[in-house]
């Protein structure tokens, strides 16, 4: 190769040597890094709010005491007062009109939330059959999950249809 | 080898270095609007910080409320204060959503508002976020005996435009 070759090449060399650091540059500058802390926060109360909605959600007459003992398992307070008292009409309800639910999460977000509360909205569905029923029904709804820290785990202190 | 062959070998390598470097960043920059998340529970939604989560719920609300509202009284108006809060796809989506009202809302005098009861963050960076929305809609005219309410539930897709959040998706539950 002869000089004046080289010298192209460490011209042409230089110039994509800039470029690509330029564009380093530019990546580094735009990539985006989220809050890990709050990020890990909103994942564990998410999750536990998902869980405690499905369970809500979900009816099964032939199986009843573990229906009603998941829905308890995540839950605290007014919330599992209430649950509690209404359960042996829920299982009888459920078991006269041989009830099914199955519950779906179509969408859910964290409103609120700080060391140990959240608020939690999650737009669900579910697909219900009974005796009263041909065919089966979807139901739509809106649910508010108040939840609380308990140890290292979140627990449902109250749910409401928003309305 | 020569000096000047030397350092075009040099050149050589460190191109190669920081094209492997460029490429690597690229495959790390935030590409999240692909993930299509609709969980704030779902791998790969985060929390860029909580400032960008009260400024997202905050745009959301006013968003939804005015893009849901019309009265066949200020049409032309609300169209106008609606489009100024959408960006992309969303203006065609909602140029032909209102296409398709403008006639009945006419003549059947309808006044729809809606009123935002609930926002909650699924996912948020520094540029890109999706909220949950729970929209009541309440809408009016002379050929309804009452006010109809619908109790909706929307996603609303936002992107950071110019410093400006701007809503690039309504998905209605």
């Amino acid at each position: 190769m002869g000089g004046r070759g080289t010298i192209w090449l460490i011209g042409a060399l230089s110039v994509a040597l800039a470029g690509l650091l330029a564009g380093i540059v530019f990546l580094v500058t735009s990539v985006d890094s989220p809050d890990e802390e709050l990020t890990a926060a909103q994942h564990d109360v998410a999750a536990a709010a998902r869980s405690e909605a499905l369970a809500f959600l979900t009816v099964d007459h032939r199986t009843m005491d573990v229906v009603v003992q998941r829905v308890l398992d995540g839950a605290t307070g007014d919330f599992k007062e209430q649950y509690e008292s209404q359960s042996k009409r829920l299982v009888k309800e459920a078991t006269r009109t041989q009830a099914t639910s199955a519950g779906e999460v179509v969408a859910l977000g964290v409103s609120d939330l700080d060391d140990d509360s959240a608020t939690v909205l999650v737009a669900a569905n579910s697909t219900v059959t009974n005796t009263s029923t041909e065919e089966p029904q979807v139901r739509y709804y809106r649910l508010e999950l108040e939840l609380v820290r308990d140890g290292n785990q979140w627990l449902t202190s109250r749910l409401r249809f928003v309305r | 080898m020569t000096l000047q062959q030397r350092i075009a070998s040099l050149l050589a390598v460190l191109v190669l270095a920081a094209a492997a470097v460029c490429g690597w960043l690229w495959t790390q920059r935030d590409d999240t609007s692909g993930l299509d998340l609709t969980s704030a529970e779902a791998e790969g939604a985060s929390v860029a910080s909580a400032e960008v989560k009260d400024t997202v719920l905050g745009v959301a609300d006013e968003a939804a409320t005015r893009i849901y509202s019309y009265s066949w009284k200020s049409l032309a108006d609300d169209k106008a204060a609606a489009r100024d809060l959408m960006t992309g796809g969303m203006l065609d989506q909602y140029d032909r959503t209102m296409a398709g009202v403008v006639t009945s809302s006419r003549s059947n005098h309808r006044v729809v508002s809606a009123e935002v009861v609930g926002t909650a963050l699924v996912h948020a960076t520094t540029s890109y976020a999706r909220v949950l929305v729970f929209v009541n809609q309440t809408t009016d005219g002379k050929d309804l005996k009452s006010p109809e309410v619908d109790l909706d539930r929307v996603l609303v897709t936002m992107r950071r435009v110019g410093g400006d959040w701007l809503v690039s998706e309504l998905d209605a539950l």
